[in-house]
């Protein structure tokens, strides 16, 4: 096949990808959900940083959740890498358009445990490293969940103890709106330069393109998902319970310090999965009711390993006739 | 800068609607004054000045509701809470008109007997209003004092339960024209309604701060 074609299918399935992973950014729910910006507001903010993030940081960041979850004897061929982006992001697009917000992680890693075991077998996997994260995965939540909880339980009795009156309650929910939202911010920001890397390295990996105009197309592509699909899931993900500025931030403090320490650690861990377990444990703490699709997103989180891995089968006849 | 703007704007607002309704309900005192001491000559010009506080009170009640919804950065659940005052508050000047405007359709002589509790069902209607707007405006600067109020409010009302049926059972045993006790009844009743209003609203407020740790 011509270089040039194969240039613009990857160029075609990156923009798909960096869509899939624009539509299932939810870092600004909480924003919205506590009203401190509208939707419009919250897009604006989004495609702006996600824009910025990709250009500024996108450059230089690489993916190496493949080499540690396959045996250490196999090699990461581009075919594998291209399959397993490509189910990750038909999965994101689709659960993005149901407005259910799903781990881009869990269906990286189940589209790669799917095409390991359909390539090599049981054998083909590093199976210590898939339990050690799976270890994790199930701790998280549960440390959002109660990480959450309990910083509300705090916040309460500072409230109850120092303030006195609506003007001191407008006044401190007014602080924690500016002191989310800039955490936010450098969220989104940072993120969209991480995620920027899903979605471009399969192209810088092929060589021949200008990484600048690869980082703007996909920075614009960030923003389109966001805009297109990415409103319904920060919608579902802000109404869940109710939230205020404090509140909010109660919910978000125990997400990013565990993320943190996944970082450090080299952990690919769940930002949505962590956020949900932290609003979960925020209505528990404040005794408000949930939104009902609760029990939806759990099933969509459940279904993602499978879904992902049985896509990424699929998918990887297709890419390695082409490739 | 525009947000301090707004906000002292609607505590601007609030500070006028609120001493409009002070002014209503000490008319209405004064009012009813005249009733009860069988001054009917003069009720006709106060009762003008009620029914135009009362509007003047719901122009005031519209622009506090629009500037509090323009707000968009202000918090929903502060707007919530503050449109349910304002508005509890515009019930109050409501039912204080209809008061008025019962003595006014058709003026009767007050009986002597029952003057004294009646005088002091007034004075408890007055004090009580009064006291709910205090609780109102401390509502926004301090909850401990606002709260101390809510159970002075409670106690007026209780004292105007007693009122009011004593006046009945002193009005119930007359055999007089039915018109002028039933009359009597229906102001007295208005007058405890006003009462119970305003203790309602206040017990709504003594929630509102026990619950707002948790908002």
């Amino acid at each position: 096949m011509e270089f040039t074609i194969i240039i613009i299918i990857f160029l075609i399935i990156a923009v798909v990808i960096a869509v899939g992973i624009g539509g299932n950014d939810e870092t600004f729910s909480v924003i919205y959900g506590s009203k401190i910006l509208t939707m419009k507001e919250v897009l604006l903010f989004a495609v702006i940083l996600a824009f910025a993030g990709a250009l500024l940081l996108g450059e230089g960041v690489a993916k190496t959740v493949g080499n540690s979850i396959l045996a250490s004897n196999i090699e990461v061929t581009q075919v594998i890498v291209m399959t397993v982006l490509i189910s990750t992001a038909i999965w994101l697009i689709l659960a993005s358009a149901l407005g259910l917000p799903i781990s881009t992680t869990h269906a990286t890693i189940g589209s790669i445990i799917g095409i390991g075991i359909f390539l090599w077998g049981i054998t083909g996997l590093n199976w210590g490293m898939i339990l050690y994260l799976a270890m994790w995965w199930i701790l998280s939540p549960i440390v959002g969940f109660f990480g959450t909880y309990f910083a509300y339980k705090i916040m309460y009795k500072f409230k109850e103890n120092r303030l006195n009156g609506f003007q001191d309650y407008e006044g401190y929910e007014k602080k924690f709106a500016i002191i989310i939202l800039i955490a936010i911010c450098i969220t989104a920001f940072s993120r969209s330069g991480n995620d920027c890397s899903n979605a471009v390295g399969i192209v810088v990996g092929v060589g021949k393109v200008d990484v600048g105009f690869l980082l703007i197309i996909t920075g614009l592509s960030l923003g389109c998902g966001l805009v297109v699909l990415g409103r319904v899931v920060i919608k579902n993900l802000g109404e869940m319970t109710e939230l205020r500025p404090s509140t909010a931030f109660a919910a978000q403090l125990p997400t990013a310090a565990i993320m943190l320490i996944g970082t450090i650690q080299k952990i690919p861990l769940s930002g949505s999965h962590m956020l949900v377990a932290s609003l979960v444990g925020l209505a528990k703490a404040s005794r408000t009711p949930m939104k009902k699709g609760l029990w939806k997103i759990i099933l969509v989180w459940i279904l993602t390993f499978p879904v992902s891995a049985i896509l990424s089968i699929i998918i990887y006849f297709p890419v390695k006739f082409f490739i | 800068m525009k947000l301090k703007k707004e906000r002292e704007n609607i505590s601007q607002i609030n500070k006028e609607f609120q001493e409009e309704i002070r002014n209503g309900a000490e008319r209405l005192f004064n009012y009813m004054s005249d009733f009860i001491e069988n001054r009917l000559d003069k009720v006709g010009e106060k009762f003008q000045e009620i029914i135009l506080c009362e509007k003047h009170c719901d122009r005031i009640k519209e622009k506090y509701i629009e500037v509090l919804f323009k707000d968009k950065r202000a918090l929903p659940f502060l707007i919530e809470d503050r449109y349910k005052i304002i508005t509890s508050l515009d019930n109050i000047m409501d039912m204080s008109e209809i008061i008025a405007r019962y003595i006014q359709v058709f003026p009767f002589e007050f009986y002597e007997d029952i003057r004294d509790e009646m005088n002091q069902l007034n004075k408890l209607y007055l004090e009580t209003v009064n006291q709910l707007l205090n609780c109102t405006l401390l509502m926004e600067t301090s909850f401990s004092g606002a709260y101390e109020i809510t159970f002075e409010v409670e106690k007026w009302k209780r004292q105007a339960f007693d009122l009011k049926f004593k006046i009945l059972h002193i009005i119930f045993q007359k055999k007089d024209e039915p018109l002028r006790i039933s009359l009597t009844w229906k102001i007295v009743t208005l007058i405890f309604d006003v009462i119970s209003g305003a203790e309602e609203i206040s017990d709504f407020l003594r929630g509102l701060i026990i619950k707002y740790p948790g908002k």
